[in-house]
């Protein structure tokens, strides 16, 4: 009998050992550094100013992440506040005025579709310089849009009906954005918990996935009635696309947890980021009125 | 209408099959053109029948058959039988086995003789005999033509540490030179360059498509409950073919044919039970094994849920038809299992409440396999097998939270019919000949949704893919000359998928030129075609990675590989030393599009890409098998790469395991008839990855936030540092007991607590700052188990 308590008060011993072994040590590890580029970004407002964004690369020893999109101080020191920002088109050449917060604009920059902009951007402090182009693309605005709100005793759905028709001609791309500038921040509980709490605010699509050049849609919208809500719809270019798409599949869950990796494509020469010239198509709704 | 194609893409012309057919005809009458060359001027008899194992009725793989004056042998097949076609007269026939006592006898041939023959233990009493026994199969090994071939008694995995104390015979075969290891703790095993789905596992001839439990800690393989496991690198013969890289050949006890006997093991995760014996006396036996994790139990005991547990049963009945005809019942079948109980609303021990979120999740997952074999004798010189297969595996995901519910599926079934032939038609010439088509049904994606997710995931029932993967094959293991032996032969393979026909000739041939009775030089070459596919992350294995067929978009993998060795075995050492050198040519294998979406995704095809590979290196690898110290030391130096268009800018990259160095040392030692002392140590470069070097900053797209947008190397450009770990097990034998054997195996994984890096961290580095840390899964882990057999 003491043989058999022996062995019991061993086997528990060694199980307790064995959950609780020992964690071995990190071993640190020193890798390649990395070398800061400008990174770009772009954004045209239709018929008033072209604005261009540029901030620098930083190594991945800088913070976690997460944290740092939301590190205003770290994010201060990333941007490029002394930077030569020009854009070349139709034999003129136009420098972007600073406007702080790394942000360079001009109203000068004529909006011609099919027009190409070349972008050239020197920081003086780091010397660093990239260069990139872009085509315009018309405008294509919504064949239709709007909100529909069927308001019932503790459920409310809100569907936006809207279609749009493909240029003709070449192979065209469009993305589509949900914007909530005026947010009801009163969310309850059990929508927290739904599944569609996050709603996709970006749809990108091309000219392949229409039916007969014409793209029609309802999308349910998880945002309250007494939101504002602001849909655009812009025509892309494919390689912007394809930089879209990496952006959209590196937010999925599945990728974050493998951490396989994605590169993002760039037109930006000796840098990183995106210059695009698109024109959006804006509406704005403020769903109390529906 | 299936249209022909040839798995280049280049449609074949009709004759094609003509002209493969011919050359399986070829095959045969190469040997039989031989065989009239050599047509007796003088009279010849057949010496044939069984090689079992006195103590429990098994029959015996590889017991070595020798006529040493006419220096003549062959060794038993998979099911035992041998076949020696002699001159008539007087002859002395020894028949040896690892850790038998060798059976001398003479027989006079005057007529075909069949005498089926049980060797005993050895014992200490006979230990020359023994030693001169074990010269004749190191003899026969050097001689054979079979090479990169790995064979490990089970008796010598046995007291081999592993982790938990489980013993697992796919951690031993991933001690062996050419075999890497993947993640730290895991079943995944990357041969010569190759990847993880490029590995036949076979167990009785069933394909085990999920080999392991636990996320891959541990394999499906209950030990107790197998006899033999041979794994093939190179040089493969045409019997064998299905996967590019490796053939796994695991075959399970038969049961014991003389007695009940009782077997099993307490361990620390996990427990096991085996039980065999004969039903009819020495006409019918079987056996059935099972084994449970308990780690759910033990813990849920002291009120800690972990809702996870895993599963083995393995069965077998063995039924001698008649002198010539004998017929074999084997299954599998194993799960893991996940139950999360839902939890419930209430208080928790603070005092605070729980809200009902009405969440429940679980997940079931296994394998489950049955063949039916019978043997058949046609004659002294000619066996054959007929094998029907059927495995099925699957596994099911449960989700539940709140009004909410998804279940995902995914299953693949096989039946299939296997035909083998040996034909023994004289020393100088084996042929082997046969085929085998399988049906494989495909339902990769089932998703059932209901509750307000089904508005954003739809129910699918999934697309069910069906193919029909067939071969035919013939080969002829040839003495040429007492110095030369060759072993040619052809494989044609074909897969049927809708609409299209693939069809893939694989050559094989090897050979072997004995320099000395203890010296030989080999050469292999073996074209190899594969028809399905593991899509898996190349970053994370996980148990749930689907399989999935060619189809008419997706290509077959294949594989050419040379091998070059050279064996030498040391009778003072009692140890045979290889050297190999290989060169891995790997067409159409499959990766996945950056940031590929895989679960959910009913349209795989899209986001797969075909590239190549090539792999190659130099093996090392000293075994000694007998004496009471034994184990072996494998080295490799191995190069492994890849090229896909769409990866890595076009550049050619290394393979996500390509370590360029692999070394493990296994040592035995008996330091008495009852303690054994056994230790691995294992030295690897570290696994490949992607660094993540730099970041940006970027507004998303509806400019509503800004987002951290990660900067990647080149793929699979760093190392991480090398890993390395002692691991030590002690056996204590109980007294020796007729009745009862027990031991205790007290052992440790990782003695001295190193990591085996698999991910880089980063962390703090005490100074205000950031630094690049890699972490390793375990540590130092001790275990226990107790080991009994009556």
């Amino acid at each position: 009998m003491r043989k058999i308590y022996l062995y019991i008060n061993l086997l528990i011993g060694f199980i307790t050992a064995g959950l609780t072994s020992c964690a071995p040590d990190p071993i640190d590890i020193t890798l390649p550094g990395h070398e800061p580029k400008l990174v770009v970004y772009s954004q045209v407002v239709p018929d008033h100013y072209m604005v261009v964004g540029v901030s620098k690369s930083f190594s991945s020893l800088a913070g976690h992440g997460d944290s740092l999109s939301r590190d205003s101080a770290h994010l201060a020191g990333i941007i490029v506040e002394h930077a030569l920002v020009t854009i070349r088109f139709a034999d003129k050449v136009e420098i972007l005025e600073h406007m702080g917060n790394g942000l360079y604009a001009s109203t000068s920059v004529h909006q011609y579709y099919g027009q190409t902009y070349t972008l050239y951007i020197k920081d003086s402090v780091s010397g660093l310089s990239v260069t990139s182009t872009s085509r315009m693309l018309p405008m294509v605005d919504f064949d239709s849009i709007e909100p529909i709100v069927e308001r019932k005793p503790g459920d409310t759905v809100i569907t936006m009906h809207y279609s749009f028709r493909d240029v003709p001609g070449e192979d065209n791309f469009y993305m589509i954005n949900m914007h909530v500038p005026q947010k009801d921040s009163t969310l309850s509980y059990s929508s927290l918990l739904s599944v569609k709490r996050k709603e996709p605010t970006m749809i990108l699509l091309s000219d392949k996935m229409m039916t007969d050049g014409r793209f029609s849609m309802k999308q349910k919208l998880n945002v309250s009635a007494r939101d504002t809500v602001a849909f655009t719809l812009s025509n892309i270019s494919e390689d912007y696309f394809k930089f879209l798409t990496a952006y959209q599949k590196s937010g999925r869950l599945f990728n974050q947890i493998t951490g396989e990796p994605i590169n993002y494509p760039t037109n930006i020469t000796g840098g990183y980021g995106f210059f695009t010239t698109h024109n959006p198509a804006i509406k704005v709704f403020d769903l109390n009125e529906y | 209408m299936r249209r022909f194609s040839a798995p280049t893409h280049k449609n074949l012309k009709p004759s094609f099959i003509s002209k493969t057919m011919a050359v399986l005809c070829t095959v045969l009458f190469a040997g039989v053109y031989s065989l009239s060359a050599q047509k007796n001027q003088q009279q010849t008899f057949t010496l044939s029948g069984y090689i079992y194992d006195s103590e429990n009725g098994e029959a015996l793989i590889g017991a070595t058959v020798h006529a040493k004056e006419l220096k003549q042998g062959t060794v038993s097949n998979l099911y035992g039988f041998y076949s020696l076609t002699l001159p008539a007269g007087k002859v002395k026939i020894t028949y040896s086995f690892i850790g038998m006592a060798p059976v001398e006898k003479e027989i006079d041939l005057t007529k075909n003789v069949e005498l089926n023959l049980r060797l005993k233990p050895a014992d200490n009493s006979l230990k020359e005999i023994v030693v001169s026994a074990t010269r004749n199969e190191e003899r026969e090994h050097v001689r054979s033509t079979q090479m990169s071939t790995i064979k490990v008694p089970m008796e010598q995995i046995k007291h081999i540490p592993s982790l938990g104390g489980e013993v697992d015979v796919v951690k031993v075969m991933q001690l062996m030179p050419g075999v890497k290891r993947g993640g730290e703790g895991a079943t995944g095993m990357y041969v010569r360059g190759g990847a993880a789905d490029q590995n036949l596992i076979v167990l009785d001839e069933a394909i085990v498509y999920n080999i392991s439990h636990l996320f891959g800690f541990f394999s499906v393989f209950n030990n107790d409950a197998l006899k033999d496991v041979t794994m093939i690198k190179g040089g493969f013969p045409a019997n064998y073919g299905g996967r590019i890289s490796s053939i796994m050949d695991v075959r399970m006890k038969e049961g014991n044919m003389n007695k009940y006997q009782v077997e099993g093991g307490i361990g620390l995760l996990s427990s096991r039970l085996t039980l065999q014996g004969p039903v009819i006396d020495d006409k019918m036996s079987f056996l059935v094994s099972g084994r449970r994790s308990y780690i759910d139990q033990v813990l849920g005991a002291s009120g800690l849920k972990v809702p996870y547990y895993f599963y083995d049963l393995n069965g077998k009945l063995n039924y001698k038809l008649s002198d010539k005809d004998r017929l074999y019942y084997s299954a599998y079948f194993g799960n893991d299992v996940l139950s999360e109980p839902k939890l419930e609303a209430g208080q928790n021990d603070t005092g605070g409440n729980i809200q009902d979120l009405g969440l429940d999740f679980g997940f079931t997952l296994g394998n489950f396999t049955n063949t039916l074999r019978w043997n058949h004798l046609i004659n002294p010189k000619m066996f054959s097998n007929l094998s029907v297969i059927y495995t099925r595996f699957k596994y099911d995901i449960d989700g539940k939270f709140g009004d909410n519910s998804v279940f995902i599926g995914s299953k693949i079934r096989d039946i299939g019919v296997k035909l083998d032939y040996d034909y023994y038609k004289n020393p100088r010439n084996h042929f082997k000949f046969g085929g085998s088509i399988y049906n494989h049904i495909f339902r990769p994606n089932v998703v059932s949704t209901q509750g307000s997710i089904s508005e954003e995931v739809k129910s699918n029932p999934g697309a069910t893919i069906m193919t029909q993967e067939g071969a035919l094959y013939a080969m002829n293991d040839f003495a040429l000359t007492n110095r030369l032996n060759i072993n040619y032969g052809f494989r044609l393979s074909s897969l049927l998928t809708d609409s299209k026909v693939y069809l893939g000739p694989e050559p094989r041939f090897s050979a072997s030129y004995v320099l000395s009775p203890d010296n030989s030089i080999k050469l292999g070459y073996s074209r190899m075609y594969q028809y399905m596919h593991l899509v898996s992350s190349s970053s994370v294995a996980l148990p749930t990675d689907l399989w999935y067929p060619v189809t008419d978009r997706i290509r077959p993998q294949h594989s050419d590989q040379v091998a070059a060795g050279y064996s030498h075995y040391v009778d003072k050492l009692k140890s045979t030393f290889t050297l190999e050198a290989y060169y891995k040519s790997m067409k159409n294998l499959i990766e996945y599009r950056e940031g590929a979406v895989l679960i959910l995704n009913d349209n795989y095809e899209d986001e797969l890409l075909h590239g190549t590979g090539r792999a190659y290196g130099f093996e090392f690898f000293m075994n000694k098998t007998k004496g009471r110290f034994n184990g072996w030391v494998g080295y490799s130096l191995s190069w492994a790469n890849r090229h896909f268009d769409e990866l890595n800018n076009g550049n050619r990259f290394p393979a996500k395991f390509d370590r360029r160095h692999d070394i493990s040392i296994v040592g035995n030692f008996d330091i008495t008839d009852r303690i054994t002392f056994s230790a691995v140590w294992v030295y690897s470069t570290g696994q490949r990855f992607t660094p993540r070097l730099g970041q940006f900053a970027m507004p998303n797209p509806e400019f509503s936030n800004v987002d951290i947008l990660p900067v990647y190397g080149a793929r699979n450009s760093v190392e991480l540092s090398s890993a390395h770990r002692l691991d030590v097990n002690l056996v204590i034998k109980r007294k020796p007991n007729k009745k009862w054997e027990g031991e205790w195996n007290i052992g440790a994984y990782n003695l001295y607590n190193r990591a085996q890096p698999y991910k880089i961290k980063v962390v703090e580095d005490g100074k205000g700052g950031f630094k690049y840390q890699e972490v390793g899964l375990f540590g130092f882990i001790p275990s226990i188990a107790y080991n009994f057999k009556f």
